[in-house]
């Protein structure tokens, strides 16, 4: 019983300083302000959510893409039995 | 799963199209409007689950997706790679588009075949 | 805004709290379509769609077929009686009894896995996971089970339907202790 109360005092002191961060880091200047002033010019896309994954973040994509590769290998290679190819 | 319910049976073979058109559509339309290759791919893979729950029992060729899926990879890699990091991008405006549009389908199908083969797997290789 | 953000609280709670499996699943395809609405009402279309898709659609489907596709099903048999006659009353009563329970098997297309302990029933509840306990006193079979076991009412029902002949059964609804684990 004690363990849990501490665990919840420790989780709503988190959520305290994650509040607390989130107000201290508002104002500051942000790439988003970047992007929507420039994506159209930059890629041609009327979609600003398209214009940053398929342009500002290659590289996110590209290894999104090795992650379904790699999840879809392991569920293959766990799911073998005798017989299967 | 044999018994299945008529609802089911005499209901989704109406949805297929609509169902195939709008994943379509996202994959089409997603620099433009909200979508794109992930969601429009997970639309389009409820293709197989409807056929799965229709009829549990018909054959699939399991072999052929996974191949496939391989394939588009290096194609989702090549594209970037020939595209942006070899400098197109800044001398042919009209190829931005393009780009868009073949970088969105391709996901969009490489999604469709990851999700059907982990979904196939699950339902038919799990607990034999 | 606000509706929604609470209603999700609601089914998040209920899903946690429901005693079937079964149910806990359509809670959670709920929450997930509520997500998708706050999704939406928070001006991002993009993943409001991946949220309804994976959320709702997907993910419902595999946990359903994933809870259809677990097959074995644990009976542990303990008796009270220190010694059982071989050709006594009881022990027809008993043999009458597995029959039945394998013929309902054989209908769900379950596995029938019964071990014979020497344990009480106390005992087989602290350490083991099971489905059934059946417990034979001198005059009646007891059939344990828990209410949040999707097959116990299921089971009930065929042997009151099917096997009214056995005379000796009683019913007992175990309730889950708390630190279970299974």
């Amino acid at each position: 019983m004690m363990k849990k109360i501490l665990i919840a005092l420790f989780l709503l002191m988190l959520l305290m300083g994650i509040l607390y961060l989130k107000e201290e880091t508002a104002d500051q200047p942000r790439v988003s302000k970047y992007i929507l002033e420039n994506y159209e010019k930059d890629t041609g896309a009327g979609n600003a959510v398209t214009a940053v994954y398929l342009y500002y973040r290659v590289y996110d994509t590209l290894f999104e893409a090795l992650l379904l590769l790699i999840s879809i290998i392991g569920i293959i290679y766990f799911s073998r039995h005798e017989g299967d190819y | 799963m044999t018994n299945n319910s008529e609802i089911m049976k005499r209901i989704m073979p109406l949805m297929y199209p609509l169902i195939i058109l709008f994943g379509i559509y996202l994959l089409m339309n997603g620099h433009m409007t909200p979508g794109g290759g992930f969601q429009g791919g997970a639309v389009l893979t409820s293709y197989f689950i409807i056929q799965y729950l229709i009829q549990p029992d018909k054959e699939m060729y399991l072999s052929r997706i996974i191949i496939l899926e391989k394939v588009l990879f290096l194609l989702i890699i090549l594209l970037p790679c020939v595209y942006l990091f070899y400098g197109l991008v800044n001398n042919y405006d009209i190829l931005k588009v393009y780009y868009m549009i073949l970088m969105n389908g391709l996901i969009g199908i490489k999604v469709f075949c990851g999700m059907t083969i982990i979904f196939f797997r699950f339902v038919l290789f799990e607990s034999r | 805004m606000t509706f929604f953000l609470l209603l999700l609280m609601v089914f998040a709670v209920l899903s946690l709290l429901t005693d079937k499996l079964i149910t806990a699943f359509v809670y959670l395809s709920v929450f997930s379509l509520l997500c998708s609405i706050c999704y939406l009402l928070y001006q991002a279309p993009d993943v409001a769609i991946a949220e309804a898709v994976i959320g709702s659609t997907i993910a419902t489907v595999l946990y359903l077929v994933a809870l259809k596709k677990y097959k074995i099903f644990r009976v542990y048999y303990t008796s009270k009686v220190k010694y059982i006659k071989k050709f006594s009353w009881m022990a027809d009563e008993r043999s009458r009894l597995e029959a039945a329970l394998q013929k309902f098997a054989k209908e769900k297309e379950l596995e029938v896995d019964m071990i014979f302990t020497t344990d009480t029933l106390e005992q087989i509840q602290l350490h083991y996971s099971y489905d059934l306990i059946i417990e034979s006193e001198d005059e009646t079979i007891r059939i344990n089970g828990e209410k949040s076991n999707y097959h116990y009412d299921e089971i009930i029902e065929y042997l009151n339907k099917n096997f009214k002949t056995i005379k000796s059964v009683r019913y007992a609804c175990l309730t889950s202790s708390e630190g279970d684990g299974t």
